[in-house]
């Protein structure tokens, strides 16, 4: 891959992130499942935490497919502007929703120097994702008003989700495709 | 008066102990229309894409050699200025489309050219007429048929205009109307100077057509123009396909029962009002012209796919079998090898087999025995994505026969196995329908195959009827 | 408005009002995007974005009711709403072709990037039947591959490395060559008046911010 981005690897990242999404959508009844399970307990927002790994997928899997820096930024906000213009309900808030986890991702592996697609960089990853997607949570989903004990299982909940799915899922993924030799 | 000249052309994968092809010297010219046929897994394929410039660009390879366009060097030609004198009409039409609708890839096209916009009305309007489908102009690609795609394809080919036109399979997913129609289109191209050359494995709507038939050489591993002896011969044994008997009058009880089956592709009829009657136990090739329906049929028959009327497994109409218990009793050889597999080695693969069988209808001695027979013994700690074409297809019956499916649909599965293992397979299929299996089988490739074939269906006029030979 | 000028507008929007804390804001935009949903968008996409945003409003508002603080609930199921109609507004007007064509004419974003991406979108349907495929060869070998399952993913995405080489060999034999010039046949400016309602609407948020 010396050319990083060639039209190719442009379609390539943007199919990787089309992948995860339409997965992901596959299990959007279980998010409505989880979330309406909750909200009697007044803890749908935990749902949000649980699936979170799932979701922000795409960064850290085009990160460890094209170890090159800028792959999970441009994986993860090329997958929002591709999903606005399904017609997902969020619009534009998915754009900067997009952003901001591909940033939380790509600061990842910005501390281990590009040099670690293993598990250092893995929870490398885990931890800029967990904190930086929680604190933009805590602003805009109101976080912040919420009780200390609950603030402590969501940051927990939702630390385990990204750690197994964008974590470990797609290190398994990633280990998968180097041991088919489809990368190197 | 334009001409395309292939010298010495050796190409060789990276990783491979030997070329794909080696020493090529072709001659193509203007007004002239050459195919190219071979089995599938001989490299038609990896010429074509040379020829196009394509590899080693998109592909890990060396290759040696020279191609010139009118004594020039290709390679030596910018990729713009490539791209303007080799066209490609491509096996899969959603490959060549970028854009949504017909009319933006004709704009996204004539852009690239850098063609002024108040020329491009015209220059649309005069490509699409030339195939006849002006009317597709503001179409979705998603709403088109097969054939026409194909038809939208080749009028984007017309507005390149560039001198050689190279066709990869292109009829794969055609209709036999529109297949008739578009060779009749590219040999008026041809007449009007174009250089055209095709591969294709199917014989079917050529003949009178092409000026040049190129065959694979394998004690060489080149591919060499046929001489008129050779070409009749071809054409004669594809003509002819009545030449070892069968019974048309079938005995026994049917797996599958179909009662006024009607199957359609966009709009178009592919099977109408059927009956028909599939033999427990026994193996059914079907034959038919590509396009005809028989891989639609096959969706079908594995609930992938909308019909009318009734398909009863085991008496139960399959509607109202789930899908997933369904397909423990019904399994498919997929056309491409590598949809089949779910594990990364050989040794994996098999033994996932193995293990998950529905039926253990094959011992460890029979598997170790057959497993070596397909050569793929010395092959176990190979990566399967990093094997020939001919050694994943037999990784893949292999891995399916082994799973014991009393209904095993085969979508023509000796595509690139070399004639000495494909006595192995019938003697695999031939030990699986000994246990009860039922076996339905689409195939071009028919030779060999006498001891295995016990009826065949052949489709004609939306329909399908039992023949007295193949 | 081009296309890449209103989107930068609603994303500091939406940015805006993630980050604060106006009631009335929120109102004032869910209402003026609603009124420009009505005209512009179909009548069932305006029912689903309503409809389909009770679940989490719901949530977030009892989460907030019980967990947290009530008004806090009403602040947030308000960001909601403003979030999904603003968003709608953007993608009734504005195609991705749209989008595309002015971030390469208009923001000299290399068109591989734009002609790439656009490629990827219309290779969504291939792309879905490529998964349900896998499962379905998954299925006959006793194997079931779920959400979770790393074999979906990699087989997926061995699918999609196919794809995307077959794609880029398509769109280069449609003349399409990363850096070579090319002519454009529909032109998107930037408009005076682009730039005016981009300023006219941002100092109208933080007014109502402030007041």
């Amino acid at each position: 891959m010396k050319n990083t981005w060639s039209l190719r690897n442009i379609i390539l990242l943007t199919l990787i992130s089309i992948i995860c999404g339409i997965i992901f959508f596959a299990t959007g009844f279980l998010y409505n499942a989880v979330s309406l399970a909750l909200t009697p307990y007044g803890l749908a927002p935990l749902a949000n935490d649980l699936l979170l790994g799932l979701w922000i997928m795409a960064a850290p899997l085009a990160g460890f497919i094209f170890k090159r820096p800028g792959a999970p930024f441009l994986a993860e906000v090329i997958g929002a502007i591709v999903e606005m213009f399904l017609g997902g309900q969020w619009g534009v808030e998915t754009v900067v929703t997009g952003i901001e986890q591909g940033i939380a991702t790509e600061l990842g592996f910005v501390a281990t120097k590009y040099k670690h697609f293993d598990w250092l960089g893995l929870i490398a990853t885990t931890i800029s994702t967990t904190v930086i997607t929680f604190i933009y949570d805590w602003f805009k989903n109101g976080y912040n008003a919420y009780a200390i004990h609950l603030l402590i299982i969501m940051f927990i909940v939702r630390f385990i989700s990204i750690f197994i799915f964008g974590g470990v899922l797609s290190k398994l993924i990633a280990n998968m495709l180097e041991k088919s030799h489809v990368i190197k | 008066m334009n001409n395309l000249s292939i010298n010495n052309l050796t190409y060789q994968y990276t990783g491979t102990s030997k070329p794909t092809f080696k020493r090529v010297s072709l001659d193509f010219e203007s007004n002239q229309m050459s195919l190219i046929y071979s089995p599938s897994g001989s490299g038609k394929s990896t010429l074509l894409k040379t020829i196009a410039g394509f590899y080693p660009q998109y592909n890990d390879g060396t290759i040696n050699g020279v191609i010139n366009f009118n004594n020039q060097n290709i390679s030596e030609f910018s990729e713009w200025q490539l791209r303007q004198t080799i066209s490609m009409m491509f096996q899969d039409p959603m490959q060549q489309f970028c854009m949504t609708t017909v009319e933006d890839e004709f704009i996204f096209t004539l852009e690239n050219l850098q063609i002024q916009p108040d020329k491009m009305n015209q220059i649309i309007e005069d490509a699409l007429s030339f195939t006849h489908t002006n009317d597709l102009r503001k179409r979705d690609f998603k709403a088109l048929s097969g054939g026409e795609k194909q038809k939208v394809a080749l009028s984007i080919i017309v507005a390149i205009n560039a001198p050689v036109i190279l066709l990869d399979e292109p009829f794969a997913n055609v209709d036999i109307k529109s297949r008739l129609e578009l060779i009749s289109l590219l040999s008026q191209l041809k007449e009007s100077g174009k250089i055209v050359i095709g591969i294709d494995h199917d014989l079917m709507g050529y003949e009178n057509q092409i000026d040049q038939l190129i065959g694979f050489d394998e004690d060489d591993t080149t591919f060499k123009p046929l001489d008129d002896a050779a070409v009749f011969k071809l054409f004669n044994q594809f003509n002819d396909s009545t030449n070892r008997p069968l019974t048309s009058e079938v005995v026994g009880e049917p797996i599958i029962n179909c009662s006024d089956l009607s199957i359609a592709n966009y709009d178009m009829n592919l099977i109408n009002h059927l009956d028909l009657d599939l033999i427990r136990a026994k193996t059914t090739l079907i034959t038919g012209p590509n396009g005809c329906g028989k891989s639609s049929l096959f969706k079908t028959f594995i609930k992938q796919h909308d019909f009318d009327g009734e398909i009863n497994f085991n008496r139960k109409s399959i509607r109202k079998i789930r899908l997933n218990k369904y397909l423990q009793n019904v399994g498919m050889i997929f056309q491409e090898s590598t949809k089949q597999f779910i594990k990364i080695t050989v040794e994996d693969e098999l033994e996932l087999s193995k293990k998950n069988a529905f039926n253990n209808w094959f011992n460890d001695k029979q598997i170790t025995e057959f497993t070596h027979r397909l050569g793929l013994d010395e092959l176990s700690d190979r990566v399967i994505y990093s094997l020939s074409d001919g050694q994943k297809k037999r990784l893949q019956i292999l891995s399916m026969v082994m799973m014991g499916h009393s209904l095993l649909l085969l979508d023509e599965p000796f595509n690139g196995i070399n004639i000495e293992y494909i006595a192995v397979v019938v003697d695999l299929l031939n030990q699986a329908k000994q246990n009860g299996q039922t076996q339905l089988l689409i195939s071009h490739q028919t030779h060999g195959l006498e001891n295995l074939i016990d009826y065949h269906l052949a489709f004609d006029n939306h329909k399908l009827s039992y023949q007295e030979a193949f | 408005m081009n296309p890449v000028l209103k989107l930068l507008m609603m994303l500091v929007i939406a940015l805006e009002i993630s980050f604060t804390t106006s009631v009335r804001l929120n109102l004032v935009i869910f209402i003026v995007s609603l009124i420009y949903l009505i005209f512009f968008a179909s009548f069932k996409r305006i029912i689903y974005l309503l409809f389909v945003t009770l679940i989490p409003a719901i949530g977030i508002y009892f989460a907030q009711k019980i967990n947290g603080n009530y008004q806090y609930g009403i602040l947030l199921v308000t960001r909601l709403y403003a979030f999904v109609t603003l968003g709608g507004t953007y993608t009734c007007r504005t195609s991705i072709e749209d989008l595309a064509g002015s971030l390469e004419q208009n923001f000299r974003v290399p068109s591989k990037f734009a002609y790439g991406v656009m490629g990827a979108f219309n290779l969504i349907e291939t792309i879905k039947q490529e998964i349900i495929d896998i499962k379905l060869a998954a299925k006959m070998r006793n194997v079931h591959l779920s959400y979770v399952s790393p074999t979906l993913y990699f087989k997926s995405i061995l699918a999609a490395m196919n794809w995307s080489t077959l794609l880029a060999q398509g769109m280069n034999s449609h003349l399409f060559v990363e850096g070579s010039s090319r002519t454009h046949f529909k032109k998107i400016t930037i408009k005076t008046t682009d730039y005016l309602i981009l300023i006219v609407v941002l100092i109208a948020i933080q007014i109502i911010l402030i007041f």
